[in-house]
Order: C-alpha cells, then sequence, then structure tokens
C-alpha cells in the first residue's frame, strides 16, 4: 500500500520516467482498486491545499480591507486639509483688508473724569479707544520679504470726547453700541467711520503716534515705517493718465488689467496704489536698496504699483504697458528694473523688453544698430547658402531658415541694444555715425566665441566685445544633420542721430533698437508725437531731465542705471562688533546707491564694491521696543575692516529726522 | 485593476496580491448572495469558494477564462450558493449550458475537497503540519525530519504515511454518514 502512496506520489511530482509514468496510467484504466486509490489520495491533497489557499485568501481579503480603510482615512485626512486650505484662504481673505472684524477688538472708553453712567439725555464725554491687531497674511508678507506670519499688534489711542448725543450724531448708523459697566462696546464697523472722522487729527499727530511693536523683528518694523501708498482710483476701460504727489507721472491705456487669479480682463472702477521713494530717507524706511545681482545701481527712484478692484490683485494684460515718467534730475541712461525681495533683500532685474527713450526726441540720439548686410560668410567651414539649419537662438520658434535668420537677427539686435553702455559713446564726444565691425562664431555647442570687434575708438570695439559675451547660448547650426560652427561678420552702426541736425545739441541720449525702428517704439509713438508737437524751445528742461519707461510689470519698480565705475572693486565686508543682527547698509555719496549687507554674526559682507569711495554706514536695530540707530561716514579701503558703530537710542520720529538729513546726499 | 493584470499575477505567483484586487469585486458578489437569502457570512464564505475554484482552474493547463474574473466568479458563487440552498431543479441541470456544466462539475468538486479538508482538520496538529509540508510546501522528509525532530527520514516518512491514512479513514467514514 505505501509503495502505492510513493508511486502516486511520484507521479504527481512529475518524477517518473516515461515508460513508469506510461505503466502508471495503463494501470490506472485497469486497476479499479488502484484508480480508487489514486482518486482518494488526490481528493486528500486537494484538502490538505485548501488550508493553504485558505489561509491566504484571508490575508487578502485583510489586506483589502486595510486598504480600503486607509483610503478613507487618506480622504477624511484630504478633506480636512482641504477645510483647512479652504478656512485659511477664507480667513487671509478677510486679513488683507487689514481690518478684519475677526482681529479687531476695540471698545469705547468712558473717560473717568466725567459721570458713571450713560444717559441719553444728559450730554458726557466718553473716549474712544481701540485696539488695532492685524495678522498679515502670508501672501502680504512674502510680498515684503518672506517672514514668517507677523503679529504686530498696533495700538492706537485716540481720545476723542463725544457725549452720547454728539457720538449719535456723528454715526448715525451706528447707534447699536452696548454698555457694560464703563465700557461701550460698538459695532465693529464704526471702526472705519471713526477713523475717517479721526484721520485730520491723526495726520497731524502722526509722527508722535504710539506705535508699539510686538515682533522684535526688523523687517515688520520696516513694513511699520514704510510709506503709505496714494491710492487713485479711475476707469479702467479708458486711457487715463496721473500725477503723483512727488512728480511721477503714470499713463495707463485702456484695458490693460487682468485678475491676477482669474485672468479675465477688469472693467469698471480700479484703484491704483502707488508708493513712491524717492526720498533717501523713504528708501531706507522701506528697507529698500540698489543692487542687481552682483552690481551696483545707481537709482532714479523708485516705485511700488499695484492694482486692485474689490479687493483681488490686478496685473498687467500681456502686451499692455504702463508709461511711467519718473521724476528724475540730470540723470542719464536711466533703465527700468523690476524688484524682487528674497531673503529680506531686494534684487532688481532687468526685465527683458525694456526700452528707454528720454523725453527729448528732436534733440540728439544715439543709437546703435546693425546694419543690413548681416551675414558676411567668407569662411570655408559653413557657408550660409549650404547649411541645413541655421543656428537658433532660445527665443526664436523653430521654422524655415529665412525665419530663423530673421529671428537671430532680431534677437541680437536688441540684445546689443539693450546691454550697451552709451556712456561710452557720449563719452567719445561722438558727433557721427561709427561703424564697429564684429566677427564671432557660434561653435557646435551653440557658444559664442572668437569675437573680434574693429573700430576707429577702442573702446566702442571693447565694449561691443563684452555685450557679445554675454550673449546667450544658442541651438546650433546644422549641415548633414551634423552640428558646424557657423561665422558670422557684420558692422554694428553706432550713430548720434540728428547730427546733421544744426539746431543746438541737448545732450540726453536715447537708445533705441533700430532694425526697424518704427515697429520697435511702436505703442511709444503717441509720447513721442507729444512731445514733437510741442516747439522746441518751449520744451522746459524738466522735460529733458524725465525718463519715459514702460513697463510690463506691477509691483516693484526701480529706474536705475549700472554703474560702470572704472575703479577697482574689492570684496568688501564689516565685523560690527556690538551690531546684534542690526540692518546694515551702505549708502554711496556721489551715486544714489544704496547697498544691502548679508550677514552673519556680525560680519556684513556687501560683495564688490568700487574702492576709495565715501560712504555712510547705517545700521538700524531694534531691542525689544526701542529702536536704535548707528551713523558713520567712512572710506572703502581694505576688503575687511572692523567697525564701531555708537549706537544712540532714538524714537521713530527722531529716526525719521536723523534719515532727512541724509536726503542730501542723494 | 485590468483582468490582464490580475491574470499576470496569477501567472507570477504573487495569487495574494492578484486575490486582494479581486476582493474589489465582493461587494457586488454579496449583493447578490444578500439578494438571495444569505446572511454576510454566507456571501463570505461563498466568495472564499469561489475564489478558491478559480485558483483552481488557473492552475491547469487546458483552462481558459472566457469571460472577465468577475462574470465568472459571479457564476461561480451562483453555483456554490444554490449549491450549499440545494435548490437545483431537475429542469435548471438539464438545461445548463456547457460552460455552466464546466462550473457546476467544478463546484461539485471542490464539495469533496472541502470535506477532504474538514477530514483533514481533525487529525492533530503534528500530522496537519508534517502533510501540509510534504504536499504543500513539498519539503524533503530530511527537512521535514530535522524540523521536526523525527530521529531519522525513514521515521519521518513513515509517520507521514500514517497521518495520510489516517485522514483517508476520517474522510471515508464522514463521505459514508453523508451518504447514509
Amino acid at each position: 500500500m505505501e509503495k502505492d502512496i510513493d508511486l502516486i506520489n511520484a507521479y504527481l511530482n512529475n518524477s517518473l520516467s516515461e515508460t513508469e509514468r506510461l505503466a502508471f496510467e495503463s494501470r490506472l484504466k485497469t486497476d479499479a482498486t488502484f484508480y480508487e486509490v489514486f482518486e482518494e489520495h488526490q481528493t486528500i491533497i486537494k484538502g490538505i491545499e485548501r488550508v493553504e489557499l485558505l489561509e491566504e485568501i484571508k490575508t487578502s481579503k485583510n489586506n483589502y480591507l486595510l486598504s480600503k480603510w486607509l483610503k478613507y482615512i487618506g480622504g477624511f485626512a484630504l478633506l480636512v486639509v482641504i477645510l483647512i486650505v479652504a478656512y485659511s484662504l477664507f480667513f487671509s481673505a478677510q486679513s488683507e483688508e487689514k481690518q478684519s472684524d475677526n482681529n479687531t477688538s476695540f471698545e469705547v472708553v468712558k473717560d473717568s473724569v466725567v459721570n458713571e453712567t450713560l444717559v441719553d439725555s444728559i450730554p458726557k464725554y466718553i473716549a474712544v479707544k481701540y485696539h488695532l491687531e492685524y495678522i498679515l497674511d502670508e501672501e502680504l508678507t512674502s510680498r515684503y520679504g518672506g517672514v514668517e506670519t507677523m503679529k504686530d499688534t498696533i495700538i492706537k489711542e485716540m481720545f476723542g470726547p463725544y457725549t452720547i448725543e454728539e457720538f449719535k450724531l456723528a454715526f448715525p448708523e451706528n447707534d447699536d453700541f452696548k454698555k457694560e459697566n464703563d465700557t461701550i462696546f460698538i459695532n465693529p464697523n464704526l471702526l472705519k467711520e471713526i477713523e475717517k472722522a479721526q484721520q485730520k487729527v491723526q495726520k497731524e499727530s502722526k509722527a508722535d503716534q504710539v506705535v508699539k511693536l510686538v515682533s522684535k523683528n526688523t523687517e515688520s518694523f520696516f513694513n511699520s515705517t514704510k510709506k503709505e501708498a496714494q491710492v487713485i482710483s479711475f476707469n479702467a476701460s479708458e486711457d487715463y493718465q496721473v500725477t503723483l504727489k512727488e512728480g511721477t507721472e503714470i499713463s495707463i491705456p485702456a484695458n490693460a488689467f487682468i485678475n491676477s487669479k482669474t485672468q479675465k480682463e477688469v472693467t469698471g472702477k480700479v484703484s491704483l496704489e502707488v508708493t513712491e521713494y524717492y526720498k533717501l530717507s523713504d528708501m531706507l524706511l522701506a528697507d529698500l536698496s540698489t543692487k542687481s545681482d552682483d552690481q551696483i545701481l545707481e537709482t532714479g527712484g523708485m516705485l511700488y504699483i499695484e492694482d486692485k478692484k474689490d479687493n483681488s490683485n490686478l496685473k498687467l494684460k500681456p502686451g499692455k504697458e504702463l508709461e511711467i515718467v519718473f521724476n528724475n534730475k540730470g540723470r542719464k541712461d536711466m533703465q527700468l528694473f523690476n524688484g524682487d525681495k528674497a531673503n529680506g533683500v531686494m534684487n532688481w532685474i532687468l526685465p527683458e523688453s525694456t526700452e528707454i527713450i528720454t523725453g527729448q526726441f528732436k534733440s540728439t540720439s544715439q543709437e546703435v544698430s546693425l546694419s543690413s548686410e548681416y551675414y558676411e560668410n567668407t569662411d570655408s567651414y559653413s557657408n550660409f547658402e549650404l547649411l541645413d539649419v541655421m543656428p537658433r537662438h532660445p527665443n526664436c520658434e523653430p521654422g524655415d531658415n529665412e525665419q530663423l535668420k530673421q529671428c537671430f537677427n532680431e534677437e541680437i539686435t536688441k540684445f546689443v541694444a539693450r546691454k550697451f553702455n552709451y556712456e561710452i559713446g557720449e563719452r567719445l564726444n561722438l558727433t557721427t555715425k561709427e561703424n564697429i565691425y564684429v566677427s564671432f562664431e557660434i561653435d557646435r555647442r551653440g557658444n559664442i566665441g572668437k569675437i573680434e570687434a574693429r573700430s576707429k575708438y577702442d573702446a566702442l570695439a571693447a565694449e561691443v566685445i563684452r555685450v557679445l559675451e554675454l550673449f546667450p547660448k544658442v541651438v546650433p547650426g546644422k549641415k548633414n544633420s551634423r552640428y558646424v560652427t557657423v561665422k558670422y561678420r557684420f558692422p554694428i552702426v553706432y550713430r548720434i542721430l540728428g547730427s546733421e541736425n544744426s539746431t543746438p545739441v541737448t545732450r540726453t541720449s536715447r537708445m533705441i533698437v533700430q532694425q526697424d525702428s518704427a515697429l520697435i517704439i511702436g505703442n511709444k509713438k503717441e509720447v513721442q508725437k507729444e512731445i514733437e508737437e510741442k516747439p522746441i524751445s518751449e520744451v522746459s528742461k524738466s522735460d529733458l531731465e524725465r525718463y519715459t519707461l514702460s513697463t510690463t510689470q506691477l509691483g516693484w519698480i526701480n529706474c536705475d542705471r549700472f554703474i560702470n565705475s572704472k575703479k577697482n572693486k574689492i570684496k568688501y565686508n564689516i565685523n560690527i562688533s556690538n551690531a546684534e543682527d542690526a540692518n546694515v547698509k551702505l549708502i554711496f555719496k556721489s551715486i544714489s546707491s544704496i547697498l544691502p549687507s548679508r550677514t552673519s554674526n556680525g560680519f556684513y559682507d556687501f560683495g564688490l564694491v568700487p574702492v576709495n569711495e565715501e560712504v555712510i554706514l547705517l545700521a538700524i536695530k531694534k531691542k525689544g521696543d526701542k529702536i536704535f540707530l548707528g551713523l558713520k561716514e567712512l572710506r572703502i579701503k581694505a576688503t575687511s575692516e572692523e567697525q564701531d558703530i555708537g549706537f544712540k537710542e532714538v524714537s521713530l520720529s527722531e529716526l525719521k529726522k536723523e534719515l532727512i538729513k541724509l536726503n542730501s546726499n542723494f | 485593476m485590468s483582468d490582464d493584470k490580475i491574470m499576470a499575477l496569477f501567472k507570477n505567483g504573487k495569487r495574494e496580491k492578484a486575490f486582494k484586487e479581486l476582493y474589489k469585486l465582493y461587494p457586488r458578489i454579496e449583493k447578490l448572495i444578500l439578494s438571495n437569502n444569505g446572511t454576510k457570512s454566507d456571501a463570505n464564505d461563498v466568495f472564499q469558494e469561489a475564489l478558491i475554484i478559480l485558483n483552481r482552474n488557473l492552475e491547469k493547463s487546458d483552462f481558459k477564462l472566457t469571460s472577465s474574473f468577475y462574470t465568472y466568479l459571479y457564476s461561480v458563487s451562483r453555483f456554490v450558493w444554490k449549491d450549499t440552498q440545494r435548490k437545483f431543479t431537475k429542469q435548471e441541470l438539464h438545461n445548463l449550458q456547457s460552460e455552466e456544466v464546466s462550473i457546476f462539475d467544478a463546484v461539485l468538486e471542490e464539495q469533496k475537497y472541502k470535506s477532504a479538508e474538514k477530514a483533514f482538520r481533525e487529525l492533530g496538529e503534528r500530522c496537519q503540519q508534517l502533510l501540509q509540508w510534504f504536499y504543500v510546501k513539498k519539503m524533503t522528509f530530511k527537512v521535514i525530519a530535522e524540523q521536526m525532530r523525527f530521529k531519522s527520514e525513514k521515521v519521518a516518512k513513515n509517520q507521514k504515511y500514517k497521518c495520510l491514512q489516517k485522514a483517508k479513514d476520517i474522510y471515508r467514514t464522514q463521505t459514508k454518514t453523508v451518504q447514509s
């Protein structure tokens, strides 16, 4: 019997030889008892197998149930997260109004000198007092430098004597206040009206206003000292022009705004909030500095522009531009920079498409252009006509060779016109056009190389080489499906416009991109016409000194120029022993420039700084509620210096006065 | 997960994962049983049987799944449930289509195995383990002897034979009582 079982096992395990297997199968057919044993054996084994299978199914089932529950839990967690986000969004939308009802608690305290009870019939004096507490939401804080949530409690105390009768008369819609002992709680909506009523008083007493800062953070300190914006309402569907308090002119084309969230065009009444920063003190109080990456800028004024409709932020529609005329005094070659605040330090970035046109168009202007004889390719290794694919600038769409060629021309023209330092031409006192012959190669990797330039004036040639060295990497040209080096050769024309004209020359520069000047000047034509219409004699001096700039972006805008100082530059850092995390800046006396610093352990790093400059070292630090100011004049000599700054305690109004004193340096 | 992917899991020996996927079909099978006077635990048992039958068929080289897993499991479950209820009329059995016949056969076969399982479960723990190791896990007597501390392979083999015979005895008496 046992032998039969062994045999069956061997058969089931397929370990029998071919002949044995055949013998086994024929025995199954002939031997009925053996067949029965075999069947029975199989049944038992399958029964045993079931035990294992059932075990597996049970685990699978449990796993299935577990994952199902995890899904439910995960879904629930997601729901919770969504609810929190939705709640905080709702909440932040409220707090952006800055005087959200939730956060505002204020009370009307009855003047203690006067009567104990408030009876309508007898006029009694009450004092209006309220605490205004607002939490800047994340969006706001990040705009001001990405500080974590700040809680500034600003307690304003205004003692407005009112009788109950007067109070009711002044605020007829808000007479539903409740009396509780000697405190009256009013409908929070009243706050706005009280503020309105008190605004005059507030303005007069502004300097002495009690501003308590709970946060120790200097960022939040600067937020509190920041200048108030001017709010202008206008109809977005029409062209609009406005002159601000400090002389900035802004013209806004019709239908220029879209809602930054919904991307829909905005019509009707919108409000423009602009803050002007021309004075050094205003800039310093707003923690502004003038630096673009590692380069120092000289500023001709900064603006912070925000556009709103019903509390939602707007942005400029692509293709629309704001014309800004900066109230600028005699600085040339200004460009528009857009601000980007990272780690508390403002970095100004030159946007892709800015051109500068100074106010005077009839006067002498310079321009740099590429002549039409672009590619005189004479080189043996790739002739243009023989190229399969032309090199392509990253800003260009792939297309046929003619399109690529034209687009490449446009890009390189724009690039040279934008980066060229026009002061060089001015210094040379050029009166006629100058040709600069340029040749370079775009190698197989798309890099520009072998740049050569020839000109009567070495400075012009050197400047063109400097500019072209900055030219970005492009997609290289192809021949026989292999990347090849392509040689370019063309003249660049540096021309003083209007020099043929015998009218006296006013030295204001104009920077335009030639090629098709009508096209590129484009929407600036109107401005041009406007000024052209004026007889030359009537063009006032201020017109000449102003800059019409256009911007495609809102937010921080700076009218600046790069400092192309010939002076040697050094890496400059200062060790201030008693700094205690003060905010330290360098103010350059010869140029309107504010340099921020990066700090660690009392070391303040300013990056590359021109040597031998007279500067003012300005340090502001906060300890608790006290403000300390440190000022020191010095001349930059050594790379690393020890400095002791005598900090003195100042009140906010004293600080402002001290900073205003510095304004003459700009 | 698509049927193809589940099939691939079976082929790659990832039976547990495949079962887990198939459990997603359970709620629909449960509805079937509940609407036919069954309880939730009935539904659970029926679905287990259906999965076992599916697995057995998949292991057969000549089996081909002609419909979706759901359709197959649904009809198997229906047969299993009707069988336990003994509600098949002669007319119904007569009218079965060929595919249904094979399913019905499989269900009846499985009934046999189920009673074999029951017999097996009546064995002592040691016997159960020994048989499982040899027949399911395909362990050699040498390993089994070591693990279960038998004196030798021969003793282990002998012991296995005895256990198997015992299970068969129980099984025989069971089927007799069912038949009588």
